[in-house]
């Protein structure tokens, strides 16, 4: 059963498309990772599929139910994110026992202590909190919640490395244990990639690829080498990335289309072969210029 | 994971416990609303002199008139608080839709209303005591509760009523104000407009008819029909408005 | 209604200015302190129940004062307990009426004349009405009648004094007596009770009603009372 169904998904802010035309479907329990640039809609998705938003064309789905203004749909989705709006008026304690009331498969015990490992003052209020605590608050609020469908945006802004580590192990272990459909939206690909199953890359509002890691890994290869060499391999193949070294060195990304004999061809030609890792190429795939930043700097 | 499946007057229920912690602030001004009042009805509400060629009669009156007033005043205040981004949200974390978001909301002013009332009445006893300790040096008459406890039970079921209306004014009013900016303006204006007029034409504007209607109402019964028909509708026009609103931060 | 449009103002300032100050102190409140916020809120807001409480008791236990000792009254029965009284004084049958006689004097008088004068001020407060005798007895009898006056629902006849009645040389000196003066604080319903029970919105209900006081003379048959300061003598008709 498909817990998120989206089929040509608009949004218009203003006069802007946030999201254009986006179609996927996310399969039950999996933590699939949300990519893209700034800007190119993560959020507004997630909030589409928390029922805060409407949708302006296009259909997108959850548990076979419109999110938007559903009780049903709300009470199996938890979006959290750092514009939360938590009440003033309760501490840390009143909002953890708020949630207990409210979600059925609230675990206390874990949430206590975990409140307690990462040393948060049940007695505090949320906005007297700083950025990294909370989003650590927000975790916890997360995990403990055990809903079948966990949206975490940007779930470690603001955390050191540390406590960035322990959030990840915590939620690793706590998955395997009770799973559950998760999305997480980050920056940080490359320090969650062994977390995520499925890879959902995101550019200027529409769906760019919707694969599991293990093959967005070997989707890609980079070559280094002559420029001139490398401009000959290169000829027929779907160039991503371009970067120049040194007077006549470059980088190149290309779809990976090779085959164990021609691999061993190019490194005889001198080309140094390597694999690029998820996180570059989501970066080189949703940047606006094959050249990247250099371009900026080449021109003129 | 299996889904789970929740009834709206469960959510309502909780949410409604949920929000007696949360916008508890709100009873916190409800008491310096009152003080305030107590302090301004201590200088009397009204007074009365007359009297024929032998004798002078001077009265001075006092009432918690406008400690009423000022609890009224709070409903309505309140009730657009509610409405305000930071508290309606506060809803959209949890479990919510715009229903029983509006329910809760509406069942919180409610029993707000009913505690606004029984303060605003026993307040009038705060009043006594003081002006009959601390202030007044001349005679005064007054009942106390064990002569008119009927009465007491009148004012705190009237007062909640004309509270509970209150709120359902501040609602609506925050709702709309909520669905476009631009009712922060037109709103005060058709209200201020409609009374300036009122004091052009006489007694017969609008808003004096509005007054009248609520507040010359002498049976009992009628006057809970009136108030509860027009809460209803209100609060029924605010909850139909806000349902297409979306959460923005 | 439009002597409600700067108080309501005013009020509408005070309030803002109120909600604003809450909000303010509400930043603050979020310091760790042992209880909660909620819990604060509610502990505070007991104690002005409880402070609430107190004083109703309070009022409860505390002296009546003077006013409460007064009797109550219905105001339209005094209005015609005067027009009565008025009416019966000219018909001759005052006396008939008894219970209303407040104090009565008796002088002697030998005189065929009298003059009549009201001393410091201009006219007497009491209607004087004069009978007279079927004899000539050298006596002057006279009468003073008040029905009762209330203000607000209470009696306060007791305060109303009789005029002061002097013989002098040839003269009959009458006086109004000290004005009397009242002062009182009175607690009134809240309007949402008020309009229930009947009792007026925005007025009070003040009233104030005066009573009918009337100086009854009888005089011998042939004395010729002369009114020196105009002071309107009514002579009932003799049959």
């Amino acid at each position: 059963m498909s817990v998120i169904e989206c089929n040509g998904l608009t949004k218009v802010y203003g006069g802007t498309k946030a999201l254009n035309n986006l179609s996927f479907k996310i399969e039950e329990n999996k933590i699939t990772g949300l990519i893209g640039r700034n800007g190119a809609g993560k959020t507004t998705l997630l909030k589409i599929i928390a029922g805060l938003i409407k949708e302006t064309a296009g259909e997108l789905k959850v548990f076979s139910e419109k999110p938007f203004n559903s009780l049903q749909v709300s009470a199996n989705v938890i979006f959290l994110h750092d514009q939360m709006n938590l009440p003033t008026a309760l501490n840390l304690k009143e909002l953890l026992e708020t949630a207990a009331s409210f979600y059925p498969n609230w675990d206390r015990e874990l949430a206590d202590r975990l409140l307690d490992y990462f040393s948060l003052n049940p007695l505090q209020h949320y906005n007297g909190l700083s950025k990294g605590m909370k989003s650590t608050f927000n975790m916890i609020l997360g995990l403990s919640a055990r809903v079948p469908l966990t949206l975490f945006d940007e779930p470690t802004s603001g955390m050191d490395a540390a406590v960035r580590k322990d959030f990840y192990r915590a939620l690793l272990k706590d998955y395997i244990a009770y799973p559950r459909t998760i999305i997480i939206s980050s920056h940080h690909l490359n320090e969650i990639e062994d977390l995520l199953e499925d890879i959902l890359l995101v550019k200027e509002g529409k769906e760019l690829h919707h694969m599991p890691v293990a093959d967005l890994k070997e989707w890609a290869i980079g070559l280094q080498g002559n420029t001139a060499v490398i401009g000959e391999w290169t000829k027929n193949k779907e160039v991503i990335y371009t970067k120049s070294i040194g007077i006549d060195q470059s980088y190149v990304v290309v779809r990976n289309h090779f085959t164990e004999t021609e691999g061993q061809r190019a490194r005889n030609a001198g080309i140094d072969i390597t694999p690029v890792t998820a996180s570059d190429l989501c970066v080189y795939l949703t940047s606006k210029t094959k050249g990247g930043i250099d371009d900026v700097f080449n021109k003129g | 994971m299996s889904l789970t499946k929740v009834s709206l007057t469960n959510v309502v229920k909780k949410q409604y416990v949920y929000k007696l912690k949360a916008y508890s602030q709100v009873f916190m001004s409800l008491i310096f609303l009152q003080l305030l009042a107590v302090f301004f009805s201590l200088n009397g509400v009204g007074g009365m002199a007359g009297g024929d060629e032998s004798i002078d009669v001077e009265v001075k009156y006092f009432s918690s008139d406008y400690v009423t007033a000022f609890t009224m005043l709070w409903g309505f205040i309140t009730a657009i608080l509610i409405t305000t981004k930071a508290y309606r949200n506060d809803d959209f974390v949890f479990v919510t839709n715009r229903v029983s978001s509006n329910l809760s909301n509406a069942v919180f002013l409610l029993t707000a209303s009913f505690i606004g009332g029984i303060t605003a009445m026993l307040s009038s006893y705060l009043l006594k005591v003081i002006i009959y300790y601390f202030i007044s040096d001349v005679p005064i008459k007054s009942t106390t509760i064990l002569e008119a406890p009927l009465e007491l039970l009148l004012g705190i079921f009237s007062t909640f009523l004309y509270i509970f209306l209150f709120c359902a004014l501040g609602y609506l009013v925050g709702t709309l104000v909520q669905i476009s900016k631009a009712f922060t303006v037109l709103l005060p204006a058709a209200f201020f407009g409609g009374l300036i007029l009122d004091g052009l034409r006489g007694k017969s504007g609008a808003i004096a008819y509005v007054f009248e209607f609520f507040f010359t109402e002498s049976s009992l019964p009628l006057f809970i029909v009136k108030i509860i028909v027009s809460a209803g509708l209100l609060f029924s026009g605010a909850f139909v408005l806000s349902n297409r609103l979306e959460v923005r931060a | 209604m439009m002597a409600i449009i700067p108080l309501l103002l005013t009020a509408i300032i005070i309030i803002t200015l109120a909600i604003l100050t809450a909000r303010a102190v509400n930043r603050n409140v979020n310091r760790k302190g042992k209880y909660s916020y909620s819990r604060r809120v509610c502990w505070i807001f007991s104690g002005y129940v409880a402070v609430l409480l107190i004083c109703v008791v309070l009022d409860t236990v505390h002296p009546g004062n003077i006013v409460d000792g007064w009797k109550k009254v219905d105001t339209k029965g005094l209005e015609k307990e005067s027009i009565d009284l008025y009416d019966a004084a000219l018909e001759g049958e005052i006396a008939n009426i008894g219970s209303i006689l407040r104090k009565e004097w008796s002088f002697d008088y030998h005189g065929q004349q009298l003059d009549v004068v009201v001393t410091q001020d201009e006219y007497l407060n009491a209607s004087v009405i004069v009978e007279r005798k079927h004899n000539n007895d050298d006596k002057i009898e006279a009468a003073f009648y008040q029905t009762r006056q209330s203000v607000n629902g209470m009696d306060i006849t007791e305060l109303a004094k009789p005029p002061h009645l002097e013989i002098a040389e040839d003269g009959l000196l009458l006086s109004n007596p000290k004005k009397n003066k009242i002062k009182y604080s009175e607690f009134t319903n809240v309007f949402s009770v008020k309009q229930f029970t009947g009792e007026d919105f925005f007025r009070h209900d003040s009233n104030f009603s005066g009573g009918q006081s009337i100086l009854y003379l009888r005089i011998p048959k042939d004395l010729e009372l002369i009114d020196k300061t105009g002071i309107n003598l009514n002579y009932i008709e003799q049959e």
